[in-house]
């Protein structure tokens, strides 16, 4: 292995270590390096670098909200990129022929698509059930945020992308609400196990 | 610790479920205590390589767990190489409880769909 590309990467690493805030990398980012470091003795430096890449679009939201909302927010994290891919699909949409603007919104909805998933199955328990006590939430939700942009229209504020993007978020919301009732509903009392 | 956070939680008396980050490593730690690059290699192992979780998941978890107690750091309690700068930790016993009940709750998971399976391959 060429100690070059490895020196840059932990160079680089190092560097990235300092979005995280600011309690958690004093605490322990030194520990990532070395274990970024300890990682590339047994792998090749390109394959740790892709892994580190992922963990820190995911980890870094995550540590940010835990910062800020004390508690872990486990499922906020997928909902965001979730939300982040809807709006990569609405730009490419909105761009009509434009190539430039399809290629951009089709990239950002698969890369945050793709980090929606990877956080859902970190956060998500294994084999366990659905959390779908607040469905409700959800539902409320979108109703709500159309509310406030017929409200934000009404006062005169014109921001239609910032409008459609509220309004697709809206409709994401209301579906995984229902989708989640829906699954409260069928799963409310499970089969007792046949003995 | 860093945060006020939990990674587990309790609803009308039962424990619910670890996230899998947290599961991985919990389950990890039963071997005994570990360093970070260990609990990540043993992740792998587990798993058959499926699970490589990287440096932040792996450090955040370990906050998460040692913040609810169910694991705590080792570094101190005994002498170690002076070159050796790595933190130790290792499963507390509320945090072994809590592996095995997930193990259990693996288990009867597993029993339940292969009863199904056999059912349906009898049938």
């Amino acid at each position: 292995m060429n100690a070059d590309p490895e020196r840059g990467f932990l160079r680089a690493y190092g560097a990235l270590v300092a979005l995280y805030p600011r309690e958690f990398r004093d605490e322990y980012g030194a520990d990532m390096v070395q274990l970024a470091r300890d990682a590339c003795r047994d792998d090749p430096t390109w394959l740790v670098a892709g892994r580190v890449l992922v963990d820190l679009a995911v980890s870094i939201p995550t540590q940010h909200l835990e910062a800020h909302v004390h508690r872990s927010p486990s499922h906020l994290v997928p909902l965001i990129y979730t939300a982040v891919a809807g709006a990569g699909i609405v730009l490419a949409l909105a761009g009509g022929s434009n190539v430039a603007l399809l290629f951009v919104g089709l990239m950002v909805a698969a890369i945050a698509g793709t980090l929606a998933v990877i956080a859902w199955r970190r956060a998500a328990p294994i084999g366990g059930f659905v959390e779908t006590t607040h469905w409700w939430k959800f539902v409320a939700a979108g109703p709500v945020i159309i509310g406030g942009v017929i409200v934000a229209a009404g006062l005169g504020v014109e921001a239609w992308f910032v409008g459609m993007l509220a309004v697709f978020l809206a409709l994401i919301l209301t579906g995984v609400g229902l989708l989640l009732g829906l699954v409260r509903l069928t799963t409310r009392r499970p089969p007792a196990l046949p003995t | 610790m860093i945060y006020h956070t939990s990674s587990m939680g309790r609803r009308n008396g039962h424990q619910k479920s670890l996230p899998a980050a947290s599961l991985h490593v919990v389950l990890a730690l039963l071997d005994g205590e570990l360093h970070g690059y260990a609990v990540m290699q043993r992740v792998g192992e587990l798993s058959d390589g499926a699970v490589k979780m990287g440096p932040g998941t792996l450090y955040g978890t370990l906050n998460r767990l040692v913040d609810d107690g169910l694991v705590v750091e080792t570094t101190d309690r005994v002498d170690r190489d002076e070159s050796e700068r790595r933190r130790y930790y290792e499963l507390s016993a509320s945090g072994r409880s809590v592996a095995l009940v997930e193990l259990s709750r693996l288990r009867t998971l597993v029993d339940r769909v292969t009863r199904t399976l056999d059912g349906g391959a009898m049938a």
